[in-house]
């Protein structure tokens, strides 16, 4: 991005923080800070004291981009990092998709990436490790995904071998496949037996003619499923698979199948290691202009970046656009596409946005 | 205390029963019988010529001296084995009481199982039958046995509770006590007497794993394991890689006693060569720069976890892989 760009990209964020005040994350004197203009992260290692310095630093120095640590630290803003001392570390979460569609805004991508945080928070946060939905915090990312943390005491004392195993969990590494005969897995036990077991059991109810050919079930044995559907349904209940047709092997694959479909992608480097930053919340995310919001796990349901996270005016705003770009969805409507060398008067949330996104240069 | 306490003492010395009896037992009187005993028990953890069932049968045997001579021992191997700041040492000793542990608890009735395990975890019953204890995922985390069955995926886990049946709960006070010996810290002032004992360990032992990067010889790029090899090609031909490989790709270099300029040669095909900040960055990574620390390269485990793992080698570390192909190509050429 060029200077004169930043410069007016940055004037528009420290109006946005003279307007705005931005939450602290909790202990904030223990938390490594990083900012950056050009790049996500210029300089890290900086302390700020108190929501009040933190609020003041945003105003003063317009970051286009600031993050801080999962973890809390005795000197956060000494190095190298073993002189920070390590205290303990939030569990975080990364999840984000990249986009192969030609738009700028991609509802279709950011929407997998929302059903896989609430996988994530629903079925193994709280329903396997227990956590209080009240300890879980979540965000967006302020561009392609959202951030989950978890604040329980206990999970912020995991070790890096915990965090593994906890990444291993929802990411069903070396996971043990049960043998599919007598005694197998049964719909209601607990972990991946349990999911297992309901996942087949799902298949065999929809029994999906499609799917089935797809898998290489042969039209024999899919028309005797079918016919002795009611009879395999009753017997995966009690854990026993003899009844299903075909070999093991073939249920195998199916489970498969399942299996990728229950994982989460996370990025695991942010959850194993405790000293990356990310996105604080509530701040402006320097490569889109939306707002890295955070959200209630009840608001995350319909939450649509996109509507939600434009924090800009509509007071018109010239650019100049210097990329191609398709038709962009901001606020429930619809601008451009646009020429490469087209000068626009616009609405300041689309002129931001398009100037984030390098696509536009400022003509205010 | 009678001798039946005694005898418990003598099997479960991590408890609190046990260290009852040790409650008045002074460090710096140690008694030259219970340092030879010391000196014994951890030479035949290192050699691996202790036997479980001998040792069992000779408890069951004993009269009351030889049972608080072995209560005693406890806490002088914990302290000797950590003293020796011999990692080596440390795990062999801490498997090997581990292992007796386990093979007690073996011949337990379950009250007994569930009196140690009530001590040890934060146990609660369940109304399963084949599974009645269950304990905070958290903890288990924290005493997790080894082993791909014991990893958490392959738990019963709902609620942040895991469910158990009795083997498991003793699996996991075994487990106990090797953390507990494993993590013990040495002391700031030892006695002179345990110093010297832990000294001449040290010396003793001749199995040893070398860390030195010398061992690995000249490079042989060749000789990479398959994830490595793809990161190094990836970067040499110019592709977009992450932070992670990275860092993971010099932590191996380096750990094989590659030169700068050898390991200058990958980076070398980015568009965005910066010839200082990279030889920075793997400096770093030899710990020449920063925190001074040489950093470890990850095993295949953790490179498993980071989505970097490509291939199935039958190893479990990028360096085995490394040290074996090496072999088998000398043996090539020489042949």
């Amino acid at each position: 991005m060029n200077k004169k760009t930043l410069q007016k990209i940055r004037e528009k964020i420290e109006q946005y923080y003279r307007k705005n005040k931005v939450e602290a994350p909790p202990k904030i004197d223990e938390r490594e800070f990083g900012v950056g203009n050009q790049e996500k992260i210029n300089y890290r290692h900086l302390g700020l004291e108190s929501e009040e310095e933190m609020n003041k630093y945003l105003v003063t120095e317009k970051p286009r981009f600031i993050s801080y640590s999962a973890a809390y630290y005795e000197y956060p803003e000494k190095r190298p990092m073993k002189r920070k001392q390590y205290k303990k570390g939030d569990l975080a979460f990364d999840l984000d998709h990249e986009c192969p569609h030609d738009t700028l805004t991609c509802y279709q991508c950011l929407e997998k990436v929302k059903q896989e945080t609430q996988k994530l928070i629903d079925n193994f946060l709280i329903n396997d490790f227990g956590y209080d939905p009240e300890q879980i915090e979540i965000n967006f990312s302020g561009n392609k995904g959202y951030h989950v943390k978890v604040r329980d005491p206990r999970a912020q004392s995991l070790t890096e071998q915990g965090r593994k195993e906890i990444v291993d969990y929802i990411m069903a590494n070396d996971l043990i496949t049960p043998e599919f005969k007598k005694n197998g897995p049964k719909p209601t036990e607990k972990g991946w037996r349990g999911k297992i077991a309901r996942e087949i059991l799902n298949f065999v109810k929809k029994s999906d003619r499609e799917k089935m050919k797809e898998l290489g079930i042969n039209q024999r044995k899919i028309k005797d499923l079918i016919d002795r559907r009611e009879q395999i349904i009753q017997g995966i209940k009690k854990g026993n698979y003899d009844t299903l047709p075909g070999p093991e092997t073939l249920w195998k694959k199916v489970l498969e199948e399942r299996k990728i479909q229950l994982k989460t992608p996370i990025d695991h480097p942010v959850t194993l290691d405790t000293s990356r930053l990310m996105r604080l919340p509530d701040t402006i995310h320097g490569g889109s202009s939306l707002l890295a919001k955070e959200i209630s796990k009840e608001e995350l349901k319909d939450f649509n970046p996109f509507n939600d996270a434009v924090v800009f005016e509509e007071e018109p705003t010239k650019i100049k656009i210097t990329e191609e770009t398709p038709k962009i969805h901001l606020n429930n409507e619809t601008h451009g596409p646009y020429e490469k060398g087209q000068e626009i008067e616009t609405k300041e949330y689309v002129a931001v946005f398009l100037t984030s996104k390098q696509h536009a240069e400022p003509k205010w | 205390m009678d001798k039946e306490s005694l005898r418990f003492c003598a099997k479960y010395p991590f408890t609190e029963k046990a260290k009852q009896v040790l409650k008045d037992f002074n460090l710096d009187e140690v008694e030259q019988e219970f340092l030879e005993e010391t000196e014994r028990r951890i030479t035949a953890a290192i050699t691996n010529s202790d036997d479980p069932k001998k040792h069992y049968r000779m408890i069951q045997n004993a009269w009351e001296t030889t049972l608080i001579k072995e209560i005693v021992t406890y806490p002088l191997i914990k302290i000797t084995a950590a003293q020796t700041h011999d990692h080596y040492i440390k795990q062999k000793t801490a498997a090997n009481e581990a292992k007796k542990t386990k093979y007690y608890l073996n011949q337990e009735k379950t009250d007994r199982i569930e009196e140690i395990a009530g001590e040890t975890l934060e146990i609660q019953e369940t109304d399963q039958t084949q599974r009645p204890y269950k304990i905070p995922m958290h903890e288990y985390l924290q005493k997790q046995p080894q082993g791909k069955n014991n990893k958490l995926i392959n738990q019963p886990l709902d609620k942040g509770y895991i469910y158990l049946d009795k083997n498991q709960l003793g699996e996991i006070i075994s487990s106990h006590v090797y953390n507990e010996l494993k993590n013990q810290e040495p002391l700031e002032n030892p006695p002179e007497n345990i110093k010297d004992i832990a000294e001449q360990l040290k010396k003793k032992r001749t199995t040893r794993y070398s860390t030195s990067p010398q061992q690995y010889g000249d490079t042989e790029i060749d000789a990479f394991p398959p994830c490595m090899k793809k990161v190094y090609d990836d970067l040499a031909s110019g592709k977009d890689v992450g932070h992670q490989p990275r860092f993971v790709l010099a932590t191996f270099m380096v750990n094989i006693g590659m030169n700068m300029e050898e390991m200058l040669k990958p980076f070398q095909g980015q568009p965005e060569y910066d010839e200082e900040k990279t030889r920075y960055h793997l400096q770093h990574a030899a710990g020449k720069k920063g925190g001074g620390t040489r950093y470890k390269c990850p095993s295949c485990s953790k490179i498993k976890t980071y989505g970097l793992c490509i291939a199935d080698c039958n190893v479990k570390h990028p360096l085995s892989y490394y040290k074996k192909q090496k072999k088998n190509t000398k043996k090539d050429k020489n042949e």
